[in-house]
């Protein structure tokens, strides 16, 4: 096929987003199988030191958009210029992570390029005639596999967090191409006015080698106790799901998943939580998952280690005993 | 209705409460659909369509919208952050990318005053991060989940709200640009994979707090 594929950067206060690696390495796989080459498109400003990092990861060109105007992120400005950037590249496959971010902006910018683009892919798998890909479906409870032929001239794809491929070893240096932004006439329609991290009080779940997280199947806040106590009796640390936050159960820095934190404890016990790719995103790098879910066949089993498919009222009191007793 | 919907349309209802305005509920889809309607009926939208156009994808579904909101003209579109069936995410940005507006995704916050032209909308970036913005409308919001409290819907405003007539527009496949379809086959549906194999544990609740209990002690 030879060609391009391109892998979309994103960052912020100078890091690389969690995802990259595992972007960079299927990107590579795919460049691979279809004889093409991989390159990357960053977005920024100073990207001296990204850009330094990212000569390290086998990328045959690194396409940079280095200006002031890009030190924050806008989504409109975004658009327009990565769309235009990927326009004036022109590869086969341009690969985004699944984040906040792509979500906003790949949508609009696959209708300004007329190119598909195939959302929160798990895998993906580049042939000389046809795309395939494995997607969720509701709520992950299913996977579809689905297959594009033939492949358009230009595809986009979003990639989910998932298994981190090998590091990728350096063969050479790539070539560096400095894109300029083209500017723009229209008045601005967004502005915006701050972009900042979560605040925690003191605590970071990041760093709790045990964590005790809940989900919506501890039905009230009066069931709070329960993750308190055992992540007490542990010495661990307790962390939520989404609908925690949302019902104002827990503060946002006890998220765990795409919206907060990535955790990877030593030991991951996960209370009523149906195992989300949101959620997972965040914590399939702990090594021990404990699931404790009385839904048998919900998705978080896919990752543990050992599963409890019991009403977590009945058995969490229990093993809080159990703990509070092998503790003293 | 798919969850993140009821808190746009939550959303919705705070803001015509501080604001004024009127709310209309807006689904792409058969007959089957019309439920989700009924029941925006029942929360207190002012209207109520259902766009009969075909709805196999995203893309299908955002350009029957842009169809129907060409005509409408909105001030502003709420949608979700995802349906939980496709999942796919994009529709509310497409939708806004045809229509030419300017967006925001997983927003969850919006301060609105009248006769501004702008919105301040708060929306996550993910990993902790948060960005606050002024955008100008119209504008399409994708609101995400907690924005809002949802409040619970007695289920005879439901029953009430069968009663009315809902409006229908349709939107003719022929009509639809297909811009950017993706002509996916799907090839399998299967349930997904173990990635770990998992060792589940039974007995009485003791037998399984003290097994494991020893395998977190072994684990950790
Ligand atoms: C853009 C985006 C970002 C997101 N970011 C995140 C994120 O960062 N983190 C996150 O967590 N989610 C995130 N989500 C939301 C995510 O999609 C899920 O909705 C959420 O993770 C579900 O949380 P849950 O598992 O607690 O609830 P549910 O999915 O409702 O699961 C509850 C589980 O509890 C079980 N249960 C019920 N009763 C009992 C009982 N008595 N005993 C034992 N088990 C019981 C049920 O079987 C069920 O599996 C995001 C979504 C989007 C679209």
């Amino acid at each position: 096929m030879a060609g391009q594929i391109l892998v979309f950067i994103e960052h912020y206060d100078g890091e690389f987003r969690a995802i990259t690696q595992r972007l960079l390495s299927i990107g590579r796989e795919q460049a691979e199988c279809v004889d093409a080459r991989l390159a990357a498109l960053v977005l920024g400003h100073k990207l001296d030191r990204i850009v330094g990092s990212l000569s390290e990861m086998n990328l045959d060109t690194i396409f940079t958009v280095d200006e002031e105007q890009f030190e924050t992120y806008n989504p409109e400005i975004c658009t327009r210029v990565v769309s235009e950037a990927i326009g004036q590249i022109s590869p086969r496959l341009v690969l985004f992570g699944d984040t906040h971010m792509t979500r906003e902006i790949a949508p609009a910018i696959s209708v300004a390029l007329n190119a598909p683009f195939l959302s929160g892919c798990l895998e993906i798998e580049l042939t000389a005639t046809k795309l395939v890909v494995t997607q969720p479906k509701y709520s992950g409870s299913v996977f579809v596999r689905a297959e594009l032929e033939p492949v358009p001239g230009m595809v986009m794809a979003s990639v989910q967090s998932g298994v981190v491929h090998p590091q990728l070893v350096c063969k050479q240096l790539p070539e560096i191409i400095l894109i300029k932004a083209g500017t723009n006439n229209g008045e601005p329609r967004i502005r915006v006015l701050e972009t900042t991290a979560a605040k925690a009080d003191g605590i970071d779940i990041a760093k709790a080698s045990i964590i005790v997280a809940g989900g919506r199947g501890l039905k009230a806040k009066e069931n709070l106790p329960l993750i308190r106590d055992l992540a007490e009796a542990l010495g661990g640390a307790i962390a939520c799901s989404r609908p925690l936050c949302d019902l104002g159960w827990l503060p946002a820095h006890y998220l765990v998943g795409m919206s907060g934190k990535t955790v990877s404890p030593s030991i991951y016990i996960a209370c009523g939580i149906s195992g989300a790719t949101q959620h997972l995103a965040g914590m399939s790098g702990a090594k021990c998952v404990i699931a404790i879910n009385n839904d048998a066949s919900a998705p978080i089993y896919r990752l543990a280690d050992y599963g409890v498919a019991r009403d977590l009222l009945e058995i969490l009191p229990a093993i809080i005993k159990e703990a509070q007793k092998t503790n003293t | 209705m798919n969850e993140v919907d009821q808190y746009a349309l939550e959303e919705a209802l705070a803001m015509r409460k501080e604001l004024g305005g009127t709310i209309t509920a807006v689904c792409v889809g058969d007959l089957t659909c019309q439920e989700v309607l009924y029941v925006a009926k029942a929360k207190g939208v002012n209207r109520a369509i259902r766009v009969n156009a075909p709805c196999a994808n995203e893309v299908l579904i955002a350009e029957a919208l842009a169809e129907v909101f060409r005509q409408l003209k909105p001030d502003l579109v709420l949608a979700g952050v995802e349906s939980s069936d496709s999942m796919t995410g994009q529709t509310g940005i497409l939708l806004a990318a045809m229509l030419g507006l300017p967006f925001a995704y997983a927003v969850t916050a919006i301060e609105a005053r009248p006769n501004v032209g702008w919105v301040r909308v708060t929306k996550e970036l993910g990993e902790g991060i948060c960005q606050v913005l002024e955008i100008k409308l119209p504008a399409v919001l994708c609101v995400q989940s907690g924005i809002q409290p949802l409040k619970y819907t007695p289920p005879a405003k439901i029953l009430q709200a069968r009663k009315e007539l809902l409006e229908v527009y349709s939107v003719p496949e022929s009509s639809l640009q297909h811009s950017v379809v993706p002509q996916l086959r799907f090839t399998d549906v299967f349930k997904p994979q173990g990635i770990k194999r998992t060792q589940m544990l039974s007995g009485t609740s003791e037998d399984i707090a003290v097994a494991l209990v020893k395998k977190i002690m072994e684990a950790r």
